[in-house]
């Protein structure tokens, strides 16, 4: 197995712009979330919304790639020092060696959105909306490739609410087949009228904060972020740097948007990475659960989860911070568990105050200082895509 | 890299399988086209609801995956997957835009949950009974070298058969102003390790070695496709219609190397064996 290092890492969201700011609300049990204001209809929920996005100018690029996407997307890169990482990347390895490989779901589709809503009587957009690379899939890869100056390979993940997990396991297998030297890997996902409402027509939108595994859950926040990693092999990397340990990946092939009953599929990603990481369930500290606080996919998560781990392994979801990101999903819940082997703190569960008692497992709700060894963070997607990550001290 | 070819499936005007595909390649009925090729295939894999319900374009993408297992023992099960298209499902990005630009937007939730990216990987491996990784890619105007990238590293670190699919539909007014995809196209192709024991490879198909290059290069032209007029525009506008560089390679028994583009400096080394 070879051994991959997370050289850099960072997080912008609706918890905070950077890592300080996050570990500063996920210490405090600050909530990022807040009431709808970015539809303007009738929808009621609560969103993580990313203020800074609407402060936030890209300058000269701003023709060519204005989106809300590539706007949280550069955000993101700003923080922590990142950017400097990736360039001191691209001087060691050549820019040739070094890759992008982003999970988005929505990708560009909040631009597409705006330029059918301020369409000419004929449908055509204005002209400020042609933008060739905006419009589509890849937007947020091609657009950080750009930003940074990285001419490697660039690639975009999109499966839904798995992505940015699933970008991990791409950048692994790159790194593992030497096809690259360094690989800026995440994921970028904003608000748009298009996930609001979709959402909200399959009835899984919370009117409320969300409250993941509580007794009286009742639907998701959705949320938007930017998280980025610089992977790279071990020789690259200093001796603290965090371990890419394990990937598992699986499909649950069973229904487009409901989980299978049992929860086979997680079950199956979950026991992949750990056969991959080579470590027993006993030996994860920390588990960052999907934990949308979607009624049914909460307790088949739980369900999933008990089969394989003793009762004893700390599990939580943070989604009552940061809201539901979607394909920046993976990438955010990677962070914050990577940040706990660094921080010594694992985040429990924000607005968790009645444990359901029919879940199979039990989920921590108070933060607890304790400094981690081996964590994981699973990812789950529509059409079935799931992916696990695990990350270790050494 | 290296992989074996075990099974080639193609779609698009003119063409409805691998076979029909390589005698325009091989320069044959060019003018004349393929009478049974209905607009959308429906593809033996999916039963007659579920094929109702499907999205055109997953039902494109499927028939072609179903295609690329019509000559060999592997089991679609036993297989993993990489599906890549540019725009997804254009269709359904349409509709969705055009609802949530009025003042009551009110989605279908089976279009939104048939929206997402990753679509047509969901059908496939619920049609399947496939609980392997299924990855969807985008990769905009470099969708089908990022994809053949991704299924020959996958192949190989996980010495797994991996099924690679390549989609793209016409897109409608307003994006076809700027991104002028005229006509679908799909193909697929299934390769297996080398080593790979019960992967009997059909002699006609050859085995395929890659590496990435850390300079730059740009799309080859392609002799035979250049001569028809449908395939050119294919190869020219449909991102997944790329791939048409390597089956014409293949079609003719060419073996010379080739490179494909990847980022603005690194591109895929291929060969033929």
């Amino acid at each position: 197995m070879i051994d991959v290092r997370v050289r850099a890492y960072t997080l912008a969201c609706a918890a905070g712009i950077g890592l300080k700011s996050v570990r500063q609300a996920l210490r405090t049990r600050t909530t990022g979330l807040r009431r709808n204001t970015f539809t303007h209809s009738s929808l009621q929920t609560w969103i993580g919304r990313v203020p800074a996005i609407e402060q936030f100018k890209l300058g000269d690029l701003d023709s060519k790639w204005h989106s809300r996407n590539n706007i949280l997307a550069a955000i993101g890169l700003g923080q922590d020092n990142f950017r400097s990482n990736v360039l001191q990347a691209l001087s060691e390895f050549g820019s040739g060696r070094v890759s992008v490989v982003i999970g988005s779901s929505t990708a560009g589709i909040e631009q597409t959105e705006r330029g059918y809503k301020t369409a000419e009587k004929d449908g055509t957009f204005l002209p400020e909306f042609w933008q060739s690379n905006v419009h589509h899939y890849h937007a947020p890869a091609l657009f950080i490739a750009d930003y940074l100056g990285v001419k490697g390979p660039a690639i975009t993940i999109s499966t839904a609410c798995s992505s940015s997990a699933k970008a991990f396991a791409t950048a692994y297998r790159w790194l593992s087949a030497n096809i690259t030297d360094a690989v800026v890997v995440g994921g970028v996902d904003t608000l748009c009228l298009t996930t609001l409402h979709g959402f909200d027509s399959l009835q899984l939108i919370s009117p409320e904060p969300c409250r993941p595994f509580d007794r009286c859950r009742n639907g998701i926040n959705i949320g938007e972020a930017a998280g980025y990693a610089l992977l790279v092999r071990k020789r690259f990397a200093s001796d603290r740097s965090v371990r890419l340990r394990g990937c598992g990946e699986s499909s649950d092939a069973y229904h487009m948007s409901h989980p299978h009953s049992d929860g086979r599929g997680a079950q199956d990603a979950m026991k992949a990475a750990l056969k991959s990481a080579e470590l027993e369930p006993k030996h994860m500290d920390y588990i960052n659960l999907h934990g949308t606080a979607s009624r049914i996919n909460d307790s088949i998560e739980a369900k999933a989860v008990a089969d394989i781990f003793p009762k004893t392994s700390r599990a939580s979801s943070t989604k009552g911070w940061t809201g539901h990101t979607l394909g920046a999903a993976g990438v955010v819940e990677a962070i914050i568990a990577i940040d706990t082997i660094h921080h010594g703190m694992i985040p429990g569960t924000l607005n968790l105050e009645e444990p359901d008692r029919e879940l199979a497992f039990p989920i921590q709700q108070e933060n607890s200082e304790m400094s981690a060894e081996n964590v994981m963070s699973s990812s789950f997607g529509f059409g079935g895509n799931n992916c696990c990550l695990i990350f270790s001290r050494r | 890299m290296q992989c074996n070819i075990l099974g080639i499936g193609a779609y698009g005007p003119g063409f409805s399988n691998w076979e029909t595909l390589k005698k325009r390649l091989d320069g044959a009925l060019i003018s004349s086209p393929d009478k049974r090729r209905p607009d959308i295939p429906r593809p033996a894999i999916l039963s007659p609801i579920v094929s109702r319900r499907a999205p055109g374009i997953v039902k494109l993408a499927l028939e072609t995956a179903t295609q690329a297992f019509d000559e060999t023992t592997i089991l679609p099960r036993d297989t993993a997957c990489v599906f890549g298209s540019s725009m997804g499902d254009s269709e359904l990005l349409d509709y969705m835009c055009r609802t949530v630009a009025t003042m009551t937007p009110a989605l279908s939730p089976t279009k939104f949950h048939n929206s997402v990216h990753n679509a047509p990987t969901g059908y496939w491996t619920i049609a399947t009974d496939c609980h392997h990784s299924a990855n969807s890619i985008a990769a905009y105007d470099v969708t089908t070298s990022i994809a053949l990238l991704e299924a020959l590293v996958m192949c190989s670190v996980e010495r797994r058969p991996v099924l690679m699919v390549l989609y793209d539909i016409a897109l409608q007014v307003p994006l076809h102003d700027f991104i002028p995809i005229s006509e679908p196209f799909a193909a697929a192709i299934l390769i297996a390790p080398v080593s790979e024991p019960e992967a009997e490879q059909p002699n006609y198909y050859p085995t395929l070695t890659g590496e990435t290059i850390a300079t730059v290069a740009e799309w080859p032209r392609c002799a035979m496709v250049a001569e028809c007029e449908s395939l050119n525009s294919i190869y020219n506008t449909n991102p997944a219609g790329r791939i048409l560089v390597l089956l014409e390679k293949i079609s003719h028994h060419d073996y010379g190397p080739m490179s494909l583009p990847l980022g603005t400096g690194s591109s895929l080394l291929l060969s033929l064996s």
